[in-house]
């Protein structure tokens, strides 16, 4: 069986930044599955996982014959219903290219994670061709009303917690709770991690007035 | 006694009652008693049924979003006696509105006073208005200072300021109390 290269780690780092950590995943899982199979699936699970727990999560619905992410973007307009803006915590590309077109009318504002640097993130926002905005953590509060809706990527949820980016910690305090219309929780791996969920914290469920 | 000492003292008091098994014996009666009167949160939230605060909101709020949001803010925002004190008053006040028939009339939802979304005063927030989609209903005010005295207006703003565990308690009260004012007068 050929070796995989010892530079797969960097390659899914830099992958994961900028597609997002569910979406490098599936990326990174198709093409090794594309050049050694199940196999090198399993390899790259064994290399990576520990340190990229959503790559882990993706490999083992691979193996287990899944092929493509579930990215059920219904669900996640009608939890939006009524909204006139929503702000976007977390960055998740597959899906975010998916769920934009069905947004007609609500004004999308992307909340900048302070992961990449300014010009990597706007490089990254062209992507949408102005279809979004770019709001931080000092600004996102000019969006505050009862039409503005936040949306938060969560990497696997229980019946008491879920996993979200730590930007999500940066943001949600009980004043924010006060002012937005509704916390849209957007499952995007839809199992539990087998590893510590490293770059993601556990938040309680009740955080979220919604999941889908 | 020094703050370290008072500390000593505090848990050798806490120990003692511990093992005294009795909250009275050991601790001065004031201490013990103020320990004994606070009851877990949990059991105010156990009480809290969000559904039948909807259902009270509902005709002045028709839209779900925002009703949601309110609820939120009066039963699941700021203190837990806050919480069980919002949810008893508006329960009791929805029994009453239940047993006259009453909803909203057009006048309430024309005159409220904006409740502003409290926001950091260096955030710009001119793209919308941040305010809740409840206010404060300025005409049942009315019965108390003349519209736009000085009085109304202080009254105003005493209703509307604060947390908004507060100020949106204080604008749904006001509109069931409204709607049963109305009501006395047309059957008197």
């Amino acid at each position: 069986m050929t070796k995989l290269s010892s530079a797969l780690t960097q390659s899914f780092s830099v992958a994961a930044m900028e597609l997002g950590f569910c979406s490098a995943a599936w990326l990174f899982a198709e093409q090794v599955a594309a050049y050694g199979g199940d196999a090198q699936v399993h390899a790259m699970r064994d290399a990576l996982g520990r340190t990229y727990p959503v790559l882990d999560a993706v490999c083992a619905a691979w193996l287990d014959g899944e092929r493509q992410p579930v990215i059920d973007t219904k669900a996640v307009v009608a939890a939006l219903q009524g909204a006139k803006k929503a702000v976007i915590v977390g960055f998740e590309s597959s899906f975010l290219d998916a769920l934009l077109p069905q947004l007609h009318d609500i004004e999308v504002h992307l909340l900048s994670n302070g992961t990449v640097d300014e010009q990597t993130w706007h490089r990254m926002l062209s992507n949408f061709d102005k279809r979004v905005c770019s709001v931080d953590l000092v600004s996102f509060q000019r969006l505050v009303g009862s039409h503005t809706a936040i949306l938060c990527m969560v990497y696997g949820a229980t019946e008491h917690a879920v996993h979200v980016p730590p930007t999500w910690l940066r943001l949600f305090g009980d004043d924010v709770r006060a002012q937005f219309r509704s916390f849209v929780g957007w499952n995007v791996l839809r199992r539990s991690m087998y590893v510590y969920p490293r770059w993601l914290v556990e938040v309680p469920r009740q955080d979220f007035t919604r999941i889908v | 006694m020094h703050r370290s000492e008072a500390m000593a003292h505090s848990l050798h008091i806490f120990i003692f009652v511990e093992e005294g098994g009795c909250m009275r014996k050991g601790g001065s009666v004031a201490h013990s008693a103020m320990a004994a009167q606070l009851l877990p949160a949990s059991e105010i939230a156990a009480f809290i049924d969000s559904q039948t605060i909807d259902d009270i909101l509902a005709p002045w709020l028709p839209d779900v979003g925002e009703r949601a949001m309110i609820v939120r803010c009066l039963l699941d925002v700021g203190p837990a006696h806050h919480r069980g004190s919002n949810y008893v008053l508006l329960r009791l006040l929805g029994l009453l509105l239940k047993q006259h028939g009453m909803g909203p009339n057009s006048q309430q939802l024309r005159e409220m006073a904006p409740i502003r979304l409290r926001v950091p005063p260096t955030v710009d927030t001119t793209s919308e208005p941040a305010a809740y989609p409840l206010g404060i209903p300025t005409a049942v005010i009315e019965r108390l200072a003349p519209h736009g005295s000085r009085a109304w207006l202080a009254m105003i703003d005493c209703l509307s300021d604060g947390p908004p565990q507060h100020s949106l308690a204080n604008a749904a009260m006001l509109l069931v109390l409204d709607a049963l004012l109305r009501t006395n007068e047309r059957t008197t």
